[in-house]
């Protein structure tokens, strides 16, 4: 069995750190350093950072952030290839985050030099077709999108819910389902998480559930149901103790 | 110059000119125990203020503001609130310093008493660049950016809501001890920020000003007003309260007053001391002696322990210097400089205290 993790998401952008909504509006949350201090004493399982302008227009909060973080960090953000990679590793991050977009094959040289635990996957999942019935993945079916995959050895796919996003609405079952549906693409020892939607600690036990490994917030982990008022928080002990 | 310490509380005339001893004590505690003499709470006062808070807000979604930081007295007015059956609305500023427990206690508190939540988040790189104004002008009042900006955002949403009372967790029993003059600044004086970030090239673009002329309109023209329920209520006992928000609201203690900001924390107990030779523990310790909840020479044992552990001193230095792009170098610089006054600054403080007095003539 897989060790279940929840795992806050920190986007930032210009040295600032954001929670966004369908990938597009903005809201500011903070200094991305103390974020990162505060998810650290809280010692969350991993955190993920996610750079929409790339991570080398970040690096000097990167490496701020590498020294404030006490827990594994994650991270994606135009990662190119291997030179990346290995500059990430030096710095301080464990994993490197690719998309699927990116040329595959120098990630295989990466995931044999370095083992599979560095590299993971993610794939924004959007809804399309007259319908919206169709999940695609950069205007591509999400089981060709799979297939392109199947032979590397990641350490985790990750699925994201655009059209979720920020919303606060509930994890979408049909993706969910579709992804189970689609065991035949990955192998069956690897991780997949799952974000978007996120609203409560239910939705978070009901991703686990299902069979996923990890799932993964921004906005739940950043603010406070009501209202929506920017706050750190994460499950107690107690709760993280219910998906061991 | 001499040093001279009071006998009856623990205050001297470091960093301090405006030290006198008296026949009794000094000039602080004297003061202290006149001002609690005379300010003895009447019964009901709390629950008329509050069905008074009911009346104004009948119809509007919150009937009051509480200003939140996750310490325990903050915490408790919120509680209060809710309990009496106001419809509060909690507000907490974030200025980039926030601890994992302050915002742990926060979120605890707003979820068991299912209170709305609303906070002001302050641009970091903005914030980061007044501190460094502040810092380079060499004033004591470094924290004048979060209470003034505090005091904007709490006025600001209660003009937004039409909401006619806040309620603060300020209170005599155990924070009534008046801090020397010469150890921090006047909070209304926005002109004073201004002028010292002006000084240093910094633009101010959404840092939430609030000034002594908006204050007056707060008061006079709209009729907000801050009230500090904690000293309404007879007797209020911290540990008590303490020991009820862990029971009911998942509370958890600081080991250190003021431990909701890193900041706090590094500037009240490592630049304060060190570049201003200003001890704040003195204030609250002899609080704790005049009110007679501790023995002043167990105080002055307190007093003389390092406020700092070495490892936590060594941990927020690291962090103060990565956050501000310092490095040791600046911050032994900026250590040694001498002090400036804000006064040296544009302020609106002399003007505000020369109305105050006329007002005070007129209501006579």
């Amino acid at each position: 069995m897989n060790l279940k993790r929840i795992i806050p998401i920190i986007l930032i952008e210009d040295s600032g750190a954001y929670i966004t909504n369908n990938f597009k509006k903005r809201k500011y949350i903070g200094d991305p350093i103390n974020i990162t201090k505060i998810f650290s004493n809280k010692t969350v399982h991993e955190i993920f950072i996610v750079c929409p302008k790339g991570w080398r227009n970040e690096k000097s909060t990167l490496l701020k952030l590498a020294r404030q973080a006490r827990v594994p960090l994650s991270i994606s953000g135009k990662i190119l290839g291997g030179n990346d990679i290995e500059e990430l590793l030096t710095i301080g991050y464990e994993k490197a985050v690719i998309s699927p977009k990116i040329d595959l094959k120098s990630i295989n040289k990466i995931i044999s030099k370095f083992g599979t635990s560095t590299v993971s996957c993610k794939l924004d999942v959007k809804l399309s077709g007259l319908l919206r019935k169709r999940f695609k993945v950069d205007g591509q079916d999400l089981k060709i999108a799979l297939s392109k995959l199947e032979r590397f050895e990641f350490n985790e796919l990750i699925f994201i819910d655009i059209d979720r996003d920020g919303s606060r609405g509930g994890y979408n079952n049909d993706l969910i389902e579709n992804i189970v549906e689609s065991k035949q693409f990955y192998s069956g020892d690897m991780n997949i998480g799952y974000g978007g939607g996120i609203n409560d600690w239910n939705s978070i036990k009901g991703i686990l559930q299902k069979g996923f490994s990890s799932v993964y917030s921004g906005t739940h982990f950043s603010t406070t149901k009501s209202n929506n008022g920017v706050l750190i928080n994460y499950p107690n002990e107690q709760q993280l103790n219910q998906i061991k | 110059m001499k040093d001279i310490s009071c006998s009856r509380c623990l205050m001297s005339n470091e960093a301090d000119p405006d030290f006198v001893v008296t026949k009794s004590g000094c000039n602080y505690c004297d003061e202290f125990i006149d001002h609690n003499s005379n300010n003895k709470v009447k019964p009901n006062t709390w629950k008329n203020l509050a069905s008074e808070i009911k009346f104004h807000g009948k119809k509007k979604k919150y009937d009051c503001i509480v200003g939140v930081s996750g310490g325990v007295d903050s915490s408790y007015v919120l509680k209060l609130a809710k309990d009496s059956g106001l419809r509060p609305l909690a507000v907490h500023m974030d200025n980039g310093w926030n601890s994992e427990l302050a915002q742990n206690n926060i979120h605890n508190l707003v979820e068991s008493l299912d209170v709305d939540f609303h906070a002001y988040i302050i641009d970091w790189n903005e914030y980061k660049s007044l501190m460094e104004a502040f810092f380079s002008s060499d004033v004591v009042d470094v924290e004048l950016l979060y209470d003034n900006a505090m005091y904007a955002v709490n006025y600001r949403l209660a003009r937004k809501y039409r909401i006619k009372y806040i309620l603060g967790g300020m209170n005599t029993s155990t924070e009534g001890f008046r801090i020397p003059n010469s150890w921090n600044w006047f909070k209304l004086d926005g002109r004073n920020i201004k002028d010292i970030a002006k000084n240093n090239n910094v633009k101010i673009k959404s840092f939430p000003l609030y000034n002594t002329k908006q204050f007056l309109t707060d008061y006079f023209i709209r009729k907000i007003r801050w009230e500090n329920p904690l000293d309404l209520i007879k007797e209020y006992n911290k540990e008590s309260v303490l020991e009820e928000l862990e029971r009911e609201h998942g509370y958890t203690r600081y080991e250190y007053k003021h431990f909701e900001s890193v900041f706090t924390r590094f500037y009240q107990g490592y630049i304060l001391p060190i570049k201003f030779k200003i001890d704040k523990r003195k204030v609250h310790l002899s609080n704790l002696v005049l009110t007679n909840q501790l023995d002043i020479d167990e105080a002055k044992s307190i007093l003389n322990t390092p406020i700092y552990s070495e490892t936590n001193l060594r941990l927020d230095t690291r962090y103060f210097l990565d956050k501000l792009d310092w490095d040791n170098t600046k911050l032994l610089s900026y250590l040694n400089r001498p002090r400036k006054e804000h006064n040296e600054f544009k302020s609106e403080r002399k003007r505000y205290f020369k109305l105050l007095n006329i007002y005070k003539k007129f209501k006579k």
